[in-house]
């Protein structure tokens, strides 16, 4: 079976590529499997020797989103509406789709790779910061389903995957049927909505899912939060204090992946 | 051995009858076992009346003319039903789903109450706020809107205990429920107290349960002041409920009488 990873990544305002570059030589370095990078124009791609195959594919969204940066913030253009396309993309029969801003720094996802899932996706979170109460990545909205994240999931190709992206895309078409039946408010598309819709409308829409989730949680920080420093498989985090906004506390981690939210951060440390 | 289905029903402020004619046509629709027996001393209009195989006066009269919620008169049940085994409703709630199964598992039974209720979401409700009184004064944690019982001597010794702790609530809340003691008449606290006082009540196999939407207990991060003003309700033409898109199964304790609108009773009356 050829396993592989499938990275997205659309520079807008947002140095998304080189994100991706930085994201790719991690997973090089833990998980060494070949990578393949989806974006709109290979040529942005300064440092290609991470990636074994580019695709590249248009992105004809226009979505505009803010992006924290700590207190400050700025609104960009948001694309992301090819990853619902990743059974189609994807050179591999067991495909691993990881975010540009998912920091690897264990094998972790390699031996899950392994495991006898033929689709793996995270459910429960831990917010490092351990203060925050982060009632929007348990269900999608406060009378939702249970969210689901499109961060980082695993897939193989069989018949039971194929329909599942297949609704993915119906939905991605449909987004403004699917997010009023589901009352979620912003207009925008957001792959984690998409994602938790499609695996409860498979699962019978019952909150009783068959998909199978990842051995533990997804590990995040906020974009609110900083990443300060980086050493060999360690990062240092300044997380917000819900209670006490601007007030911050030091986590430092090993060995840990972690969904990283600020994303100017990553360039700023990680570069 | 007879078998069936019994709803009571005291008109107040609410129109308790209507909600038992809605909750005895879908026992009707869904079940094999489907007697079903009204238990009130309300005038019953005309077109209630099919749906009932009995309606029976309560038998000893109605001890809760000052009440609002007429609770008083619950340990008459035992004494009003025409059946050997009985299943018992709160008159608030819909089924959705037969629950015909319950006779076989609950044979061996002389009394079973409802232990575990759920949220919409299909989560088990872990009601530490509500249930102080339970919690803290270590009463069996059990529900009075769903149980069972056979006539058998052990089951008439349950309901003359809850008719003197009924009938001397004050007394008996203040010497067993010295912790969050409830200032009124509770048919839940009554019972679990009676059944402590019994000290032999065990249900091994309780397969009674039922979602409570009590808005307290939906673990919402918003309270809405009604929850089916407030979320995505669809009761289809074919009896399946959808509260946000989330089906939901087995027996609906809706707590708000004006989720049942007339379109439903319609919708209830045509499956």
């Amino acid at each position: 079976m050829k396993k592989g990873i499938l990275l997205f990544a659309y520079n807008t305002e947002f140095d998304y590529v080189n994100l991706a570059v930085i994201c790719a030589k991690r997973l090089k370095k833990h998980l060494g499997l070949p990578i393949t990078l989806v974006t709109d124009n290979k040529k942005l791609i300064k440092d290609s020797e991470f990636f074994d195959n580019v695709i590249e594919l248009e992105d004809l969204s226009n979505q505009q989103k803010r992006f924290y940066n700590g207190i400050d913030s700025q609104v960009f253009t948001w694309k992301n509406l090819t990853r619902v396309y990743s059974y189609d993309l994807s050179p591999y029969d067991k495909t691993l789709v990881v975010d540009v801003d998912y920091i690897v720094n264990s094998d972790f996802l390699l031996k899950c790779m392994d495991l006898q899932a033929d689709f793996l996706i995270f459910k429960e979170y831990n917010d490092l910061a351990k203060t925050r109460k982060n009632h929007q990545f348990e269900y999608i909205t406060n009378f939702g389903i249970p969210f689901y994240w499109a961060t980082v999931f695993v897939f193989e190709k069989n018949k039971k995957n194929e329909i599942f992206f297949n609704l993915l895309k119906f939905i991605k078409e449909n987004w403004d049927y699917y997010r009023l039946i589901y009352e979620i408010s912003d207009t925008k598309f957001r792959n984690d909505f998409a994602f938790s819709i499609a695996i409860h409308i498979i699962s019978g829409y019952t909150t009783n899912s068959f998909y199978n989730t990842f051995p533990g949680k997804i590990h995040l920080v906020q974009d609110r939060d900083f990443l300060i420093k980086s050493a060999e498989n360690s990062l240092l985090f300044l997380v917000e204090d819900e209670r006490c906004q601007n007030n911050y506390s030091p986590i430092l981690v090993n060995n840990l992946d972690v969904h990283v939210m600020n994303k100017f951060n990553i360039l700023e440390v990680l570069s | 051995m007879t078998r069936g289905h019994l709803i009571f029903a005291q008109n107040s402020d609410v129109d308790y009858v209507r909600q038992a004619y809605a909750l005895a046509l879908t026992i009707k629709k869904l079940n094999k076992i489907n007697s079903v027996c009204l238990v009130t001393n309300d005038l019953v209009e005309e077109k209630y009346k099919p749906a009932f195989d009995y309606i029976i006066d309560i038998p000893f009269g109605d001890r809760s003319t000052k009440s609002i919620w007429k609770i008083e008169n619950r340990w008459q049940l035992i004494y009003a039903s025409p059946f050997d085994e009985t299943l018992v409703y709160d008159s608030d709630m819909i089924l959705l789903n037969s629950n015909d199964h319950y006779w076989e598992i609950l044979n061996d039974q002389d009394i079973a109450f409802t232990e575990k209720v759920k949220d919409y979401r299909q989560n088990q409700i872990q009601d530490k706020i509500l249930r102080k009184c339970f919690v803290e004064n270590n009463l069996p944690n059990i529900y009075f809107g769903l149980h069972y019982f056979k006539k058998t001597t052990a089951a008439f010794e349950f309901y003359k205990w809850l008719e003197i702790i009924t009938k001397d609530y004050k007394s008996y809340y203040s010497k067993f429920t010295p912790k969050s003691t409830q200032p009124f008449c509770s048919m839940d606290v009554s019972s679990a107290i009676a059944l402590k006082l019994l000290d032999n009540y065990c249900c091994p196999y309780n397969p009674l349960n039922f979602i409570h939407m009590k808005k307290e207990l939906q673990g919402w991060n918003k309270l809405p002041s009604r929850w089916h003003k407030s979320m995505f309700v669809n009761y289809t033409s074919e009896g399946t409920l959808y509260l946000s898109n989330i089906l939901q199964q087995g027996l609906f304790h809706y707590t708000e009488d004006e989720f049942l609108s007339d379109e439903i009773i319609t919708k209830i009356e045509n499956l």
